[in-house]
């Protein structure tokens, strides 16, 4: 059992949770150039081992939405945000400074 | 290779069991090969003998950063079905169920393929009338498929509580009677030491870490075992279709995901065929040597871990004993995660890639095991004539692009719901 952090209720467990999509499907991109790009947005996923920033939600709660930086491989947890704030990494995954 | 039959287990026996061969040689990779299929998994085997035996293409060598048998192949629930409403997937996966009946006699190994059928459960008149549709949709193209009474569903599997005083009684069934399940380590033992003896190189612990490409063309792979030059490659590696096919420079439609299953104890023979149900989102079935075999939703988030966490086991437990409530004495003997590649439409990724030479058979879902020797047979004339096959046509890559998704339950591009 995975222990994640809502911004709002403190440390619940992950059955109250649940996972929505990879962040990099909310940057939107306007304009009639932009099809291309916003096909690669909705159908296709970097999917690389490490961390990768998600949207949760806290559904059984207080139900709000959070932005969690997690590892795919050992499920650690970095940081879990309310989803707003801004992302700590770019959308190929990697760490900004 | 040497035959195994009843001559040979009688012989041997006789000799003390010690002249027996090893079923495939410990191949050394060479320096070069006409195709190199990265994953030694029940689809990369597969379009290995393939290739040989339909195609005369021997020059061929298979790659697997683990052992045979270590993957997926060993990872999942073992059912076989076709029972499919798309016309896409109807094709491929039927032309499938259609080889796994003479399989073992063609391999000369026991796949232990076993025609038990396999039914689905309605809790509700709506759930008959979407059975319905999807038995009509397949009895026009041929496939067979019956639907069963309450009654009939209550008799043909006593051990079934789906009475009146059940959370969810049955209203009903349908059926795939050619449906069953086989043994999964068989599987790809036996497609190694036919693909083997054809001349195929089996090369075990050997990971492909880099790719080598020129102009926009493959020309061969970097491992663990040194520099390997080919014409073709291609990519069979269930659970990291994407981390592989990113070496190469490409980015998929795949989510990486935790699907469970676990086994009981063995127990006498009980449930002789496969249950699945529209109401609880489990499948249970009883192997050849007793033990209850349940399945799982998926855990719901990406990962490559390959384990599982606790309240799916809770969940997959809890379905089967609202079904089977006399398995509740049983123990839990074992239970394990794959790596499933979801697509965005539920359906895999077959065929060609935008680098010349390189190839993609990967993102099964939840179809992978059943669909192993279709695929193969495809996937191989797929490879050897530089075009997608008729069967796999569908699956070709840039389908999302141009609005052909496959789509079997209607659901969006959020794989955990597919």
């Amino acid at each position: 059992m995975q222990e994640i952090r809502c911004p709002w209720c403190g440390p619940r467990v992950q059955t109250e949770f649940e996972y929505y999509c990879d962040d990099s499907l909310l940057t939107e991109v306007w304009g009639s150039e932009a099809v291309q790009q916003n096909l690669d947005r909705v159908f296709l996923r970097s999917n690389h081992l490490g961390y990768h920033q998600e949207i949760w939600q806290h559904t059984h709660g207080c139900r709000g939405w959070l932005r969690v930086l997690r590892h795919n491989l050992t499920h650690e947890i970095k940081e879990s945000q309310p989803l707003g704030s801004n992302p700590v990494v770019d959308k190929d995954g990697r760490m900004q400074s | 290779m040497r035959n195994y039959s009843s001559y040979a287990l009688i012989k041997n026996a006789l000799t003390g069991n010690t002249r027996w061969t090893p079923a495939w040689r410990n191949a050394r990779p060479r320096k070069n090969y006409e195709v190199i299929i990265i994953g030694g998994g029940g689809h990369g085997l597969a379009t290995a003998y393939y290739l040989a035996k339909n195609h005369g293409i021997t020059d061929v060598a298979v790659l697997d950063k683990g052992w045979i048998g270590g993957g997926n192949t060993g990872r999942n629930t073992t059912i076989i079905r076709s029972d499919y409403l798309l016309e896409e997937n109807a094709g491929l996966y039927d032309f499938s169920l259609g080889l796994w009946a003479g399989l073992s006699r063609e391999l000369n190994f026991n796949l232990m393929f076993s025609e038990r059928g396999a039914v689905t459960l309605a809790h509700s008149e709506a759930h008959l009338n979407q059975l319905a549709r999807l038995a009509n949709a397949m009895l026009l193209r041929g496939v067979n498929a019956e639907l069963l009474t309450r009654e009939e569903v209550l008799k043909e599997i006593p051990v079934l509580d789906g009475g009146a005083g059940t959370r969810w009684p049955v209203e009903g069934a349908f059926r795939q009677p050619e449906a069953g399940t086989a043994r999964h380590d068989a599987v790809v033992w036996g497609y190694a030491r036919a693909a083997d003896s054809l001349g195929v190189d089996i090369v075990e612990q050997c990971e492909v870490v880099g790719m080598n490409m020129e102009k926009g063309r493959i020309k061969g792979v970097q491992t663990s075992q040194g520099v390997i030059a080919a014409d073709k490659v291609a990519i069979v590696v269930a659970g990291h279709t994407s981390t592989v096919a990113a070496l190469a420079g490409l980015t998929l439609p795949v989510e990486s995901h935790l699907l469970q299953a676990m086994v009981s104890e063995p127990i006498k023979p009980v449930l002789d065929t496969v249950v699945m149900s529209m109401a609880y989102d489990g499948y249970v079935s009883q192997t050849n040597k007793g033990e209850i075999v349940m399945g799982a939703e998926l855990d719901g988030y990406p990962s490559y871990s390959q384990r599982g966490n606790l309240p799916r086991i809770e969940d997959c437990v809890r379905y089967t004993l609202t079904m089977f409530p006399s398995f509740s004495g049983l123990r839990l003997m074992r239970s394990w995660a794959g790596i499933n590649d979801m697509t965005m439409d539920g359906s895999p990724l077959i065929g060609p890639t935008p680098v010349d030479g390189l190839y993609i058979n990967g993102g099964w879902c939840y179809g992978g095991f059943k669909t192993i020797p279709g695929s193969g047979w495809a996937f191989a004339d797929t490879l050897a004539h530089d075009r997608a096959h008729r069967l796999v046509e569908p699956y070709r890559l840039d389908r999302f692009n141009t609005g052909h998704t496959i789509n079997e339950n209607g659901h969006g591009p959020l794989p955990q719901h597919h």
